[in-house]
């Protein structure tokens, strides 16, 4: 076989092995959604609740959010949980956001024994409302976001802290479903969900997003956490058992993404200490982006890139470290090869391909068979996460217009996805870029 | 040459078969789409007829008639008939139950919980419970052995509705070795029938074997049980976990145990010492300000609060003897502490 054709079946044979490892883990979420339809038409029915929820503190970053502090402060106040402390951590603001804070909650100083678990910039005064028993505001030098929540992980005094910004809402109910895998597992250590409402509007463009989400957002990271190996989470909102972050030296200081690598640090921990342990995606929309704050796809395209290549970074020695689950390699491995490097390789097998047919190295009947089978396996891909939302949540979700999802599952193959792989390409290109001038300052 | 095209044709008939799945997926899904929708319309009918009955017999008696119950309508039936329970007591409940026995709700649901589906099985389980069908009884029990948690929770709980004496003799050993229920959830469960399981429990404390011993001791504390003093020093005496220690210490509320539990003021494992401090704050003497001065200046930040917080709640210290105390602490972390402690219970 000559080099090009080499190079057509090595293009062919990694988007088939992306499409079929994806649809192997829509398997492994089969065996966490079993029970979820059922579950979905007995969420209607009386439920056991007790009150005895475990107690969780959220840690709030403000900076320089003068405007939406209070209100941020006011919604989390207002979410359904038994036993719920409020901590707003105030990271060095030059704008009134402090003022704000004091006078919604007509804040007074207090004198707490502050305790340094995890090292942060310092925290200059802390405050308790005298409103509401459950709050309390730390105002510190700024330090950024992991800086903050760090700060605010020192002060809480529950076994279970949820950190999150302004720019997030949270749905009222979600610190249940967050909680609900510690209640029923006591070697829980982190639990998190996902942001997108999985739903959609009359718009292509929403049920091609919505279709993607599923396969991305919702089934991909369900099946790895069926075998208890899910490395990032597509959502910052993460419950975490707060000895646990502590252990793994809380969120990294110098990243601009806090939450990359948390997950895969909590991971590495536990299988050194040889410890039971588990990390739960709870398969549910926890909240939303603020729209104000809403990214375009590309932006979250790029973001996620970002998240994903730090994650990677920060944690490579799982390729080669001796006590780990085979598992976690596996988990480690899919995100290298598929999330990584994934839509570079991508692109690089489509244009190849074009070029090669372009050039009259590969026939346009090779052309078109490539096709039929990258679209083909994209497809079956695409309405495998459709059929078995509908068989796992077609309870909860009433979808509308099922022909139209249909075609939407359909189109996502013929553009939107290469679309998303170009934009993450560009992403990779430019941390590399980012990385290289890094790396040359320092030399 | 030869080779190409073979893997070409590989190629063609693997994306033709992912095509094949993938139609075979569209149709299985429009397929659901569409039973979905019948069920919601089937469902609309069933509340159309039954919703209206069922309501009325919060205020009156049961209809002498009732229609029939179709085949297709038993599972909305028992999904209604058991919200509708979950809010009436007394009167309105035992018309409820009624209706149910009028429609001959007992022997399907007893042949679903043989042989239904799982969504069948768990609301006959639930129903079951609620009509106190004895003759269910050993099916129930063979679901509290199931792998599945939620099913064998509630054919627990069904168990200890139909007869909670029963179900504590046979069922406490499962209870307490089935880690996959949640505690809070059976604290739910047993709050009606604690009467029926406190003595079961407390054999199972003497028994210093007992492997159970922690999980039982957090039952007690999430029923806020108490118990005899005998019963919690024989735990005191006999513990051989640290975890055990804990929770013996959480739950103790008698002052005749002080002697014995004030040790533990000094014991090794912080997380002791943590409860032994909050003990002292529930029953401690005047005498126990001396024993949790010293731990304010403990080498851990939670043994400090928890005994700053006892001070600070024993009812015979003032909030000018607490800050004299403070005052005239050496030592820079308890200082703190006490004044965090005092700053919260400052009245806002």
């Amino acid at each position: 076989m000559t080099p090009a054709a080499l190079l057509f079946f090595g293009s062919a044979a990694y988007i088939g092995l992306a499409h079929g490892s994806e649809l192997l883990l829509h398997l492994a979420a089969c065996a966490g959604l079993r029970k979820a339809e059922e579950s979905g038409m007995l969420a209607e029915l009386p439920q056991l609740h007790s009150d005895l929820e475990p107690p969780i503190t959220l840690v709030l970053h403000v900076h320089d959010n003068a405007a939406r502090a209070a209100a941020c402060t006011r919604a989390l106040l207002a979410l359904h949980y038994p036993s719920l402390e409020v901590i707003v951590v105030n990271d060095g603001s030059q704008d009134r956001t402090m003022e704000a804070l004091r006078d919604a909650f007509e804040l007074l100083p207090f004198p707490e024994a502050y305790r340094i678990q995890l090292p942060t910039q310092p925290v200059t005064q802390i405050y308790r409302s005298t409103r509401h028993a459950n709050l309390r505001v730390l105002d510190k030098q700024a330090g950024g976001c992991a800086d903050a929540w760090n700060a605010g992980i020192n002060a809480a005094r529950t076994p279970l802290v949820c950190c999150i910004d302004c720019d997030i809402s949270l749905q009222p109910d979600s610190l249940h479903s967050l909680a609900l895998p510690f209640l029923a597992d006591a070697d829980t250590i982190a639990s998190t969900g996902a942001l997108s409402k999985f739903s959609h509007d009359d718009r292509t463009w929403s049920r091609l997003a919505f279709v993607s989400a599923l396969r991305t957002q919702l089934f991909a990271p369900l099946g790895w956490s069926a075998l208890n190996a899910l490395l990032v989470a597509p959502s910052g909102v993460q419950l975490l058992r707060k000895e646990a972050v502590i252990e793994a030296g809380g969120y990294q200081i110098s990243r601009t993404v806090p939450e990359a690598g948390l997950l895969m640090r909590l991971h590495v921990l536990a299988n050194e200490k040889q410890q039971p342990y588990r990390i739960v995606f709870v398969g549910e929309a926890l909240g939303s982006r603020q729209p104000l704050l809403q990214q375009t796809a590309s932006e979250r395209c790029r973001t996620w890139q970002r998240i994903l290549l730090r994650s990677a970074c920060s944690q490579r020695a799982l390729l080669w470290r001796c006590q780990v689950r085979w598992q976690l390699r596996l988990a480690f491995v899919f995100l290298l090869l598929f999330e990584c490097l994934g839509p570079l390789l991508e692109v690089a097998s489509y244009a190849w391909v074009a070029v090669a047919t372009a050039t009259g190295l590969i026939s346009s009947q090779a052309c078109m068979i490539f096709l039929l089978f990258a679209v083909g396996t994209g497809t079956l891909l695409s309405l495998s996460a459709l059929l078995l939302d509908a068989l796992s949540f077609r309870q909860a979700r009433k979808l509308s217009e099922p022909r139209k999802l249909l075609a939407a599952a359909v189109m996502e193959n013929l553009g939107y996805r290469q679309m998303r792989a170009w934009w993450r390409t560009v992403e990779l290109a430019s941390s590399l870029r980012r990385a290289r001038a890094a790396g040359m300052t320092r030399a | 040459m030869h080779s190409f095209h073979t893997c070409l044709q590989v190629l063609f008939w693997l994306g033709i078969l992912a095509f094949g799945l993938a139609m075979a997926m569209a149709a299985a899904f429009l397929y659901l789409q569409a039973s979905s929708r019948r069920s919601s319309q089937e469902e609309l009918v069933f509340l159309h007829a039954w919703r209206p009955l069922l309501l009325g017999s919060f205020h009156s008696a049961v209809p002498a008639a009732l229609p029939v119950l179709e085949r297709a309508h038993r599972l909305h039936f028992l999904k209604l008939w058991n919200r509708l329970m979950q809010d009436s007591q007394g009167e309105a409940a035992e018309r409820l139950i009624a209706i149910a026995h009028a429609v001959a709700c007992a022997p399907f649901c007893r042949r679903y919980l043989r042989q239904g589906n799982r969504i069948e099985r768990l609301l006959a389980t639930l129903t079951l419970g609620r009509l106190r069908d004895h003759i269910a009884w050993d099916d129930l029990v063979n679901q509290t052995l199931a792998a599945d948690p939620q099913a064998s929770l509630l054919a627990f709980h069904a168990l200890v509705r139909i007869d909670a004496e029963i179900a504590a003799q046979q069922l406490t050993p499962l209870m307490l070795a089935r880690k996959d229920w949640p505690v809070a959830q059976l604290a739910s469960i047993l709050q009606p029938a604690q009467a029926a399981f406190i003595p079961v429990m407390i054999d199972v404390l003497q028994d210093s074997r007992a492997v159970h011993i922690p999980r039982t001791l957090r039952l007690i504390e999430a029923l806020r049980l108490s118990l005899p003093q005998a019963s919690i020093r024989h735990v005191l005496d006999t513990a051989d976990s640290t975890e055990a220690l804990i929770g013996t210490l959480r739950i103790i509320n008698d002052v005749g145990l002080l002697p014995q539990a004030r040790a533990y003021l000094r014991h090794e494992d912080w997380r002791v010492r943590v409860q032994a401090a909050r003990m002292l704050g529930r029953i401690g003497e005047h005498a126990d300000v001396n024993r949790l001065i010293p731990l304010l200046a403990d080498a851990q930040w939670w043994v400090r609060y928890r005994a700053a917080q006892a001070l600070a709640g024993m009812p015979f210290m003032s909030r000018a003897e607490m800050e004299l105390l403070r005052n005239n602490l050496s030592d820079r972390f308890a200082r703190d502490m006490l004044s965090q402690v005092l700053a919260e219970r400052k009245p806002a």
